[in-house]
């Protein structure tokens, strides 16, 4: 029996598998591009709940809806300076972001959007617990919110 | 031979004149609209589904009743800038009259009797009933008139010779329907996406005219302006529910609770302003695409 004849092989596998399992493991990626990405995925995720509960795919729940607005105030208002680092844009990062360099630039309203969304999420959460039509009424301000910030610093 | 050739030139000059006269902007007769009333709150819908705003507003401005135009749109064909149609009389549309608006938005010909680009989208408000037009007249002459004259479009050879929008209004103005619709729900859709919404003037590829691409309507098209592509409205390429859809017109929220980006944002601020049932017409219309 040739040990030495299996063995290249397994050394290779085994080589291929770590490399793979190391990739896989969070190394890669910018942290701070990771990190917004992850902060956009809790937005999504709250606003999935009061969005289902909007338009009806599941039974309007006052309390549940106030509370999911809240979260969604709470996480506007997170100090997020270091993961909008400077530096991290699509012009450093390439396709692991699509903030655009213009969020750094001079004039830019990034900020101000900012402000905006915790406004509109702030007026989601006092209308949330108020009855589905009113829920329904007071998405669209954070939903322009989303979308005014996208369509200015997002990559197409 | 000297004597054929000179023939042949007037011949080909002969041509080319009586294609600039066939081709001649077109104008409405000022008597079809003489008895139109317009009213203004119904042209207030009317305005919002037209999405004049999304171009025709400044370009730093969310104000989307100001309307100086302005903002530069990059294309193949070079760059368009919209213009002032603010109700000022010297820079805007305020001495125009009820026809001269008719003609634009239904022939896209302007009050000098020149052809329009079809950048503005009168391939699909050509679709538009003369009661729309007198309504939007009404209610765009409420709006703040603003002194701010009006920039030229930079456009490459040929595009920048307009007496050839007269052939290509030939080939690609076609108000007829483009897609059947059965029940009154229906219908309203197919008039705010065929006509008021112009949805298709994005969502379908175009031929190196600019022409729609009638054989691949509303299946999504590059960007324009060269980086990203415009997603596809047929159900093949499009799943979410008609509620998906109408949800999506009102808040920006796919149903992945994404939010709309890009151009689509601007569609959102406006369409979005729509009552409940304009915009489930339309995402029904839009899921009875095939």
């Amino acid at each position: 029996m040739n040990i030495s004849k299996h063995f290249a092989p397994m050394v290779a596998a085994l080589t291929l598998a770590g490399a793979t399992l190391a990739h896989a493991g969070g190394h890669d990626g910018n942290p701070a591009a990771n990190a917004r990405q992850a902060h956009m995925k809790l937005y999504a995720f709250n606003l999935d709940m009061i969005g289902a509960m909007a338009k009806g795919e599941v039974g309007y729940d006052a309390e549940a809806a106030e509370a999911t607005a809240k979260n969604l105030v709470a996480l506007a208002m997170m100090h997020q300076d270091a993961y909008w680092a400077p530096g991290t844009s699509t012009a450093e990062l390439g396709n692991e972001t699509k903030a655009l360099p213009s969020i750094w630039e001079d004039g830019s309203r990034f900020g101000d959007i900012g402000i905006e969304l915790i406004e509109a999420a702030s007026e989601l959460a006092a209308a949330a617990g108020e009855g589905q039509d009113s829920l329904r009424g007071a998405i669209r301000g954070v939903g322009g919110a989303c979308s005014a910030c996208h369509r200015d610093y997002r990559q197409r | 031979m000297k004597r054929a050739m000179t023939w042949l030139s007037v011949l080909a000059m002969l041509g080319i004149a009586a294609a600039l006269w066939l081709t001649r902007p077109a104008v409405v007769s000022p008597a079809r609209f003489a008895s139109l009333q317009g009213n203004a709150a119904r042209g207030e819908v009317v305005f919002w589904a037209g999405g004049c705003a999304s171009c025709h507003k400044a370009e730093t401005s969310d104000d989307d009743l100001a309307l100086p135009g302005g903002r530069r749109f990059a294309t193949q064909f070079g760059t368009f800038t919209a213009p002032n149609i603010s109700p000022d009389p010297t820079h805007g549309i305020g001495d125009w009259t009820m026809a001269e608006f008719a003609s634009a938005l239904l022939h896209g010909t302007s009050p000098e009797g020149r052809h329009y680009y079809p950048a503005f989208p009168y391939a699909s408000y050509a679709r538009m009933n003369d009661q729309d037009v007198a309504d939007l007249w009404a209610f765009m002459q409420t709006l703040p008139a603003l002194p701010l004259a009006s920039q030229r479009h930079d456009l490459t050879f040929p595009f920048n010779v307009r007496a050839t929008l007269g052939a290509w209004k030939f080939l690609f103005l076609k108000p007829a329907w483009v897609r059947p619709a059965e029940t009154p729900e229906l219908k309203r859709g197919r008039y705010l996406v065929e006509a008021l919404g112009h949805c298709a003037e994005c969502h379908t590829p175009r031929n190196f005219l600019g022409g729609s691409l009638a054989s691949a309507w509303m299946e999504g098209a590059p960007h324009p302006a060269g980086k990203g592509r415009i997603p596809g409205l047929v159900p093949s390429a499009l799943d979410w529910s008609a509620e998906d859809i109408a949800y999506y017109l009102e808040t920006g929220f796919t149903p992945d609770f994404d939010s709309a980006g890009g151009d689509m944002a601007e569609v959102v601020a406006t369409i979005g302003r729509l009552s409940p049932e304009d915009r489930l017409a339309i995402a029904r219309y839009i899921k009875a695409l095939e």
